[in-house]
């Protein structure tokens, strides 16, 4: 197995002084899917948040290619190569699409952001009929699709996704998931996917992290627990 | 019984005074999106403007003309204060608005305090706002203030006269002023990567951040350009009233919430239209409803219960449309759903 890009050590972490996380470690490795699975209110969305420093973090580290990113704001993990995908308000309904892709080039040079543009409107040519669009105005599916191509116009190497495929229609949901495997397989991204529909997720990916109340139950291959008869019944309504 | 129709002057008076009231509605739509906190000491913003242009011309006239500069000069600092009043005025006004932001809403704020605690502190910045501002005047120890009872720069002002109508240099200003920096702030939201980016940070603050977006400075710049709009505002419309006060902000935030409320409180297109509207009912429309009402035999001053209206235009978009012109232009832009 490849070295980890990143590590999250005991962390503990909440939002002001409700805990949510309770010394969590995992790891994550170069180019792989780590589906994070749980029942609802496990810690699965405040797990992602911490990474990227949207919540109070009591304890713990998580270090990002040997570099120590804990306190860090989130710009400028974002910056150095660390992307969340939020599961709502994760584009700006009010503003166009090409305006959309804009802001996500916003700290990249006028000549590279409209390389990178043009390049994320390549993978995403729906997107590229649709530019002078407000994103309110896309269906479910194409606004997840701009926010993946937000994402992407940053050239992340580690790419944290919560929940892509909430509210979408099955056979759109199916779709995405498609591109996020294809971002692995294709683009060589790490993935870390939060994921309600466990069973998908754990298809998807190539190990997989059980969270449960706040705590981690489970981090290994994801076949094995997809596998695990007594853990799927429990936790993950899986038969 | 006969209809006296308001004179073409006083239609002109009306579209200034709307237009002014148009500029201040879009400053307080702009904070208010910001901050998500009506500022009551917006109104006294544009008073800033007017005190500001007061003393500046007051400094003009005390040196071009009490001290001899004005051999050389002639009349014309006076039609360049219409372009020097305004640009001071923007540029002062826009960083006390500034202040108001970085000193009383940002700290207060990041401590958790509400809506109604910030309100509540808008207006304390209000109220010493005003108290600087009537000191201020006061004590300005210079010829010209001594020389008029009660400042006013009415005096100042230059007649035109074209197609039979006259009027003040003023009056037409203001409205080509008003749709000049709403076209200039229309620009610079959709045409430059900054504005694009304030939007932006109006609207998702969070994922701004998460994309690398600098939001405080968003925040910072939105409230220089509420108050710049609000100072402007105000110094053009000094030259239209006598007897300026400070204290009349008090009645002038409530045309200004009128309008910005008929807008609709999310747009500040909407803001625009909805000031101007306000304005125009204020004065025309309600000397208007005094004529007929004179027609049928009943002569009641309506112009002294101006902001009655304003007040009832608030009523009535409140009940029957609370999300103003802009939710009702885009209801009928969806066919009513």
């Amino acid at each position: 197995m490849s070295q980890p890009i990143l590590v999250a050590e005991a962390l503990s972490s909440g939002y002001g002084k409700f805990q949510v996380l309770f010394d969590v470690s995992f790891r994550v490795y170069e180019n792989e899917i780590l589906a994070v699975v749980g029942p609802n209110g496990s810690g699965k969305s405040t797990l992602l948040k911490t990474v990227f420093g949207l919540t109070t973090i009591y304890s713990g580290s998580v270090i990002y290619r040997g570099r120590d990113i804990t306190r860090l704001p989130p710009y400028v993990k974002a910056r150095i190569g660390v992307a969340y995908l939020p599961q709502t308000d994760n584009v700006f309904a009010e503003l166009t699409v090409k305006e959309n892709l804009l802001m996500a080039a916003y700290t990249l040079e006028e000549s590279e952001a409209r390389d990178r543009i043009e390049e994320v409107l390549n993978l995403y040519p729906v997107l590229k009929e649709r530019l002078s669009y407000k994103a309110r105005s896309l269906s479910g599916g194409e606004r997840q699709m701009l926010a993946l191509a937000m994402t992407l116009v940053r050239r992340p190497d580690i790419i944290m996704l919560d929940e892509p495929t909430a509210n979408l229609a099955p056979v759109v949901a199916r779709h995405l998931l498609k591109k996020i495997s294809m971002l692995r397989d294709e683009m060589k991204k790490t993935i870390v996917l939060v994921e309600q529909n466990a069973r998908a997720a754990l298809e998807l990916g190539d190990r997989a992290l059980l969270m449960v109340s706040g705590r981690v139950s489970y981090e290994g291959p994801s076949e094995s627990l997809l596998q695990d008869v007594e853990l799927g019944k429990r936790y993950l309504g899986l038969r | 019984m006969m209809l006296v129709l308001p004179s073409t002057e006083y239609l002109i008076y009306s579209i200034a005074y709307g237009s002014s009231l148009a500029l201040l509605c879009m400053g307080l739509t702009l904070t208010y999106m910001v901050t998500k906190v009506p500022n009551f000491a917006h109104a006294t913003l544009a008073i800033t403007g007017s005190a500001v242009t007061l003393l500046l011309i007051d400094r003009i006239y005390h040196v071009f003309y009490l001290e001899g500069g004005a051999s050389s000069l002639g009349k014309t600092p006076y039609y360049t204060l219409y372009l020097i009043a305004p640009i001071s005025a923007f540029l002062i006004v826009g960083l006390v608005a500034l202040i108001q932001y970085l000193l009383v809403l940002r700290p207060l704020s990041s401590r958790g305090v509400g809506v109604i605690g910030l309100m509540i502190a808008t207006l304390a910045f209000d109220i010493i706002l005003v108290n600087i501002l009537t000191l201020t005047l006061y004590l300005m120890p210079t010829a010209y203030f001594g020389k008029l009872i009660g400042p006013s720069l009415k005096g100042f002002d230059v007649s035109v006269s074209a197609l039979g109508i006259s009027t003040s240099f003023s009056r037409l200003a203001l409205p080509v002023i008003a749709v000049t920096l709403a076209i200039a702030l229309h620009l610079f939201l959709t045409r430059t990567k900054f504005g694009v980016s304030l939007r932006a940070a109006i609207e998702n603050p969070d994922l701004a951040r998460v994309l690398g977006i600098n939001v405080d400075l968003a925040y910072m710049t939105s409230w220089f350009i509420a108050g710049g709009l609000a100072g402007a505002s105000g110094a053009l419309y000094i030259f239209m009233v006598e007897n300026f006060k400070p204290a009349v902000a008090s009645l002038v935030i409530v045309s200004v919430f009128a309008g910005s409320i008929l807008g609709g409180l999310g747009s500040i297109y909407g803001a625009l239209l909805g000031g101007f509207l306000v304005g125009v009912t204020e004065t025309f429309v309600v000397v208007l409803i005094q004529n007929i009402l004179a027609a049928y035999g009943l002569p009641i001053t309506l112009t002294h219960y101006q902001r009655l209206f304003s007040l009832l235009i608030v009523i009535v978009m409140l009940l029957l449309a609370p999300q103003g012109l802009t939710g009702l232009i885009s209801r009928v832009g969806r066919g009513g759903r």
